[in-house]
């Protein structure tokens, strides 16, 4: 009997990690069973780079998967070794699994920074070219970084906001899950409004990057917080679900909602000059197609000798605010974000 | 005093209740604990995970458990989701999302009750199965993309329409509305308690959760009876799915009913009734679903430092059931 | 009426009834007898739908049956009435008799439910109404309700397996009178039990068998309890009781308790145990034995004047100091509380000494020690405990205890569901103990036990020790007139 339920729960187990290893494996077929173009390295062989992303469980990272498959396909000359994580210690693992799979650079938009630089660390002593994008090492391991500025975004954002109402007025705060990106975020905007002291943040609630969060947690604040008049979310998921609040308990005038990330959707409204959204930050998920982009231009040719004698370089990707006026020019309607 | 020695879970949520008035009254001043605004809001918000709840009892009565629901309404909300997007006019859509989130909910409720009884694999194992298969699929099926609703009317209606409460107004002065959701949630509870407690039906579900082989010797198919609390909980998590994606206007693959089986089962067990099976009451349950609705409400309102309040809450619901026990202890 | 024909039963290799044959007519009580493992309960669970046969036919009238469920089994009009108590505990008296074949449609129709249900529990002499809850109920009231439940289905045949097991004397009483009216009205009874006088007292005629194969079928009249127990093992039988050799009374005192209390069920119990004696502690069901011995080893709370050892005062708060001070405790639930059957015979009787047996070849050894010194009938002692017959795993539930060494070994109905071979030879192992300058205490509801067993006895009545017996004063009369509480003079207090 207890063997047979041994039996059982093995079966599952295998048939569980079929599912899941063709979700993933379908990606990674997809992106490196292109033609076998000759091979750009020096070294005669195809280069072999691994691309390590957060699964898509909200809205931005959804869009991260998109760029960066978008962009591997764009490069059948690689041999493209891809894995998505749905935790640091997920993450820890695949890149594990990369250097036994002797991958010769890796990009890499790390869940969180502290729990992967020293595996980072460690794949970078064995020689792989690290390309790091968005949240950085706490070491400097990263042979390229591509920053992603989350203090930018905050600031950027609550500038806006300041500007917006004069200098004065009540805030509310929808914060993502706690984490170093939203830590970031909420601190650069506070930054801002204590050098304005006609700005009030009234309250501040977690919503996950979740839009069904978003929406409850603002239904709880409209009823506690009767003078509003701006909502600043750490993302635009969550800034549409306190839209819906809003809607919903009739506090639709006279208030505005900034978010962040460069939603289409919410782009979109920008263009359009819709009230409830004057403006968004962007934060485009596509950073991680340059990074892959970085990745591809700067190992094509070089030896393995040169990749290691390469000096660590810094790159920010820079935070722009999107109003009506240049919203157009960060509209794309074909991205799924 | 025995009807309060029998109803624990409604001891602790009065007590909970009365303390919030309390410090509301004495320390905030806002009025918000008896707002009639913020009370409908607690039910409407929590009518979803209700409706499950009430499923989730059935199993567990019947000495089952469900882990699958959170992935499962995920799913469901797609599926409707993408029949509600076909091109066709509106009342059409609208039912053709009802009819497939809640049949392939029935359908799939089906099927998790047949592996775990004719398959002979444990519940937790099979729904685990479930719990992570679920999520995988919605993804896979939207390439984890947010569906949006194309309906315009009659869809948003299901969970954004409802009765107006007398006498109350919204901000813009429109009179405030109870949520069809709240009275789904109601009339599913009603419906479910009359089964557990007056039907054949629910005798034979307490006696296979109590003594699955004492059931078997007394006649009973009990896993027929199995089976179909699953095939419920499966229509209960369709249900709740067509109604987050018409109150969304849309379904989000990754993160709808994320966590609802932890908040469905933690609502049962804080209603007081037994992850053994065999014994429990859906009335408790529902209580229990008011209980985290209150927490979580109280807990915004109170504004304690978002990274703190996971420890409050974990608190507080020790306290609920520990309340129960003491009630319990001194009957 | 029932023609059972060439009934076979096999488990994989191991044939448990073999071409078993019986025709059994309305208003007969036949009696089933025979060891552990002689292929009574298979029998019977072939006949109630439980098993479905390897081999053979039954015929009802006539007609050849086939049960895939109990439920089957039942609509043919067997009833059976289980050992293994099969009650719901959340579920009322009423609903648990009409459980399965409740009354009303879709609807469970309540009144009709409970009135029918109260009629029942009348017949079977309940006092206590349908809308008691089960899990509320004692042991044997829970065994009314089984009855009556196996009544209500208005059978043809009910089966009852060791119904008296967990009965009193009074409620055993009833229940004969019970079956006795069953036959009356036609009813045929076949009645298992390992209690040979109530087979001598109630049947008509009687079936034997061992290991899986009748020996044979016999009129009750002219058979005594001497004749029954060696058709049963197959050799004669001359006593079950080992000789009392040793006088313990003149013995230093080993254990002293002084007015132990565990409301509600025990009240001021106080006792004395010299070495080596064999102490019975006799009463009826619910006088607050168990209760007494579980608060005695700080299973359960309670308040004590004072407890010495050896003249020593102690101070036991949980098993753990009891087991320190050499007292160990054998639960009369074998299943539920004394041994993990899932397990392994090696895990189960090196649990309680497991600091001591850290590594496997110690647990071998200490297992293969006592298997050969309790004379345990194993085939592998990595085999789970299921393997064994009752017997056998009493022995490994004695063992479990005895691999502590204690100086006071409690035990509590040490042969409640084995068999006559067996118990003969754990009465022996007990006397052996004894011998060896061991104190036991023994709690039984088996007279003969307590009264060819003990040098002594204490009789239990509602928490109290009632009154205190010598071996000679040691008869059946004297042990019920202080269970029950009947003065000198007759009346009952």
């Amino acid at each position: 009997m207890k063997s047979r339920n041994l039996l059982k729960f093995g079966l599952i187990a295998a048939a569980a990690l079929m599912v899941f290893g063709c979700g993933s494996g379908e990606a990674s077929s997809s992106a490196s069973s292109s033609t076998p173009t000759t091979a750009p390295t020096t070294e005669g062989k195809k280069l072999k780079i691994g691309v390590s992303i957060p699964s898509a469980d909200h809205g931005w990272t959804g869009g991260v998967k998109y760029w960066a498959e978008q962009e591997m396909k764009k490069h059948p000359e690689i041999e493209w070794v891809y894995q998505t994580a749905d935790n640091p210690a997920k993450q820890n693992e695949s890149l594990d699994a990369m250097l036994a799979q002797k991958i010769d650079g890796l990009v890499i938009l790390a869940h969180a920074s502290e729990p992967l630089t020293p595996k980072a660390k460690e794949l970078h002593d064995a020689g792989v070219f690290i390309i790091n994008v968005d949240r950085g090492f706490t070491e400097p391991v990263a042979d390229i970084f591509l920053a992603g500025d989350n203090k930018a975004f905050g600031r950027i954002s609550a500038e806006f906001i300041a500007k917006q109402l004069g200098g004065k007025g009540n805030v509310l705060i929808l914060e993502g899950v706690a984490c170093n990106v939203n830590t970031d975020r909420v601190e650069g905007a506070k930054e801002i409004w204590a050098k304005n002291p006609g700005i009030k943040v009234l309250d501040s609630q977690q919503a996950d990057w979740n839009q069904q969060k978003a929406f409850e947690k603002m239904q709880t604040m409209l009823v506690k917080h009767k003078e509003v008049n701006a909502i600043w979310a750490a993302d635009d998921d969550m800034a549409l679900g306190a839209e819906k609040a809003l809607k919903e308990a009739g506090r639709d005038k006279n208030i505005f909602i900034l978010g962040g990330a460069g939603m289409k959707d919410i782009v979109k409204r920008v263009m359009d000059g819709d009230p409830m959204f004057p403006g968004d930050v962007t934060y485009p998920p596509s950073m991680i197609a340059q990074g892959i982009e970085l990745a591809v231009k700067t190992m094509t040719g070089k030896t393995k000798a040169e990749l290691k004698a390469w000096k660590p370089t810094n790159e920010v990707v820079k935070i722009e605010l999107i109003e009506k006026a240049n919203a157009k020019d960060f509209y794309f309607p074909d991205s799924i974000y | 005093m025995k009807f309060l020695k029998n109803n624990q879970a409604l001891v602790a949520l009065a007590a909970m209740y009365i303390l919030y008035v309390l410090i509301d009254v004495i320390w905030w001043k806002k009025g918000v604990a008896t707002d009639p605004q913020n009370l409908r809001n607690i039910l409407s918000q929590n009518s979803y995970t209700g409706i499950i709840a009430v499923g989730m009892t059935l199993v567990i009565i019947g000495g089952g458990i469900d882990l699958s629901v959170g992935s499962l309404m995920g799913l469901l909300g797609v599926l409707s989701i993408l029949a509600l997007n076909k091109p066709a006019d509106d009342p059409t859509k609208t039912i053709a999302a009802i009819v497939v989130g809640v049949g392939a909910g029935a359908l799939i409720g089906f099927a998790n009750g047949v592996i775990i009884t004719w398959g002979k694999i444990a519940p937790f194992v099979a729904t685990l199965a479930g719990l992570v298969g679920f999520r995988s699929l919605a993804l896979a099926l939207t390439d984890a993309r947010s569906l949006t609703s194309s309906s315009k009317d009659l869809f948003p209606g299901l969970a954004q329409g409802g009765i107006p409460i007398p006498g109350a107004v919204d901000a813009a002065g429109r009179p405030l509305l109870a949520h069809w959701p709240i009275f789904i949630f109601i009339a599913i509870a009603a419906v479910s308690s009359w089964i557990l407690n007056r039907s054949v039906y629910g005798r034979r579900l307490i006696a296979v959760g109590a003594n699955e082989t004492a059931a078997i010797y007394s006649g009973i198919r009990s896993n027929q009876i199995r089976v179909i609390s699953y095939t419920i909980l499966g229509i209960c998590t369709g249900i709740a799915a067509v109604l987050q994606g018409s109150r969304l206007t849309g379904a989000d693959p990754a993160s709808l009913g994320q966590i609802v089986e932890l908040d469905a089962i933690a609502a049962v067990v804080i209603g007081g009734t037994s992850l053994n099976g065999g014994k429990g009451q859906i009335w408790s349950t529902v209580v229990g679903v008011l209980i985290l609705g209150l927490i979580s409400n109280i807990l915004v309102i109170s504004s304690i430092n978002p990274n703190w309040q996971g420890c409050v809450k974990g608190v507080i619901i020790l306290l609920a059931v520990l309340i129960q026990r003491g009630q319990k202890s001194t009957s | 009426m029932i023609l059972v024909t060439g009934l076979t039963k096999a488990f994989g290799s191991n044939v448990a009834l073999d071409a078993f044959d019986i025709s059994i007519q309305p208003g007969e009580i036949i009696g089933v007898i025979g060891e552990n493992g002689a292929g009574k309960s298979t029998f019977m669970k072939l006949l109630s739908g439980v098993h479905q046969p390897s081999g053979g036919a039954i015929q009802i009238e006539g007609s050849s049956k086939s049960f895939a469920t109990p439920r089957e089994a039942q609509a043919e009009g067997i009833a059976m009435v289980h050992q293994e108590l099969n009650l719901i505990p959340t579920l009322n008296a009423a609903d648990n008799i009409f459980l399965g074949r409740e009354k009303g449609g879709l609807t469970v129709n309540r009144k009709e439910t409970i009135a029918e249900a109260a009629e029942l529990l009348r017949l079977v002499g309940a006092n206590f109404g349908p809308e008691a809850l089960c899990g509320d109920l004692s042991v044997a009231q829970q065994q009314l309700v089984e009855i009556a439940k196996a009544i209500s289905q208005k059978p043809k045949l009910i089966i009852f397996d060791e119904p008296t097991a967990v009965l009193g004397e009074q409620e055993s009483v009833e229940l004969f009178t019970l079956i006795r009216g069953l036959k009356e009205q036609g009813v045929a009874v076949l009645y298992v039990s390992h209690r040979l006088p109530e087979i001598l007292s109630l049947t008509d005629r009687l079936v034997v068998l061992r290991d899986g194969v009748k020996v044979g079928e016999y009129p009750t009249a002219g058979q005594t309890e001497g004749s029954l127990a060696d058709l049963m093992v197959g050799r004669p039988l001359a006593d079950i009781f080992p000789q009392r050799t040793t006088d313990p009374a003149t013995a230093p005192i080993e254990l002293q308790v002084n007015q132990l209390t565990s409301l509600p069920l025990v009240q001021d119990v106080s006792l004395t145990l010299h070495k080596g004696e064999i102490l019975g502690i006799a009463g009826l069901i619910g006088s607050g034995r168990t209760e007494f011995a579980e608060a005695l080893v700080g299973l359960r709370k309670s308040s004590v004047n004072s407890v010495a050892i050896d003249g020593t005062s102690v101070k036991i708060s949980g098993l753990q100091d009891a087991l320190k001070n050499g007292i160990a405790y054998i639960s009369e639930d074998r299943k539920g509380k004394g041994l993990i059957t899932s397990m392994s015979i090696r895990d189960n009787i090196c649990l309680a000494a497991l600091r001591q047996l850290s590594n496997k070849p110690k647990q071998q050894e200490t297992t293969a020690n006592w298997i050969q010194n309790l004379s345990i009938k194993v085939a592998d002692a990595e085999l789970p405990m299921t393997s064994l017959s009752g017997g056998n795993q009493q022995k490994c539930a004695i063992a479990k205890w005895l691999a502590l060494n204690p100086k006071i070994l409690i035990l509590d109905e040490p042969t409640r569901g084995v068999d006559v071979g067996a118990k003969a030879e754990i009465y022996a192992l007990i006397a052996k103990f004894a011998q060896e300058g061991m104190s036991c205490i023994v709690i039984s509801s088996e007279m003969p036990e307590i009264i060819g067993l003990c040098h002594r006895a204490l009789v239990f009545r509602d928490g109290n020790v009632e009154g205190e017996l010598q071996q000679n004063e040691l008869t059946e009369a004297n042990i019920m007139r202080l269970a029950a509480g009947i003065k000198e003079g007759g009346k009952a207090a």
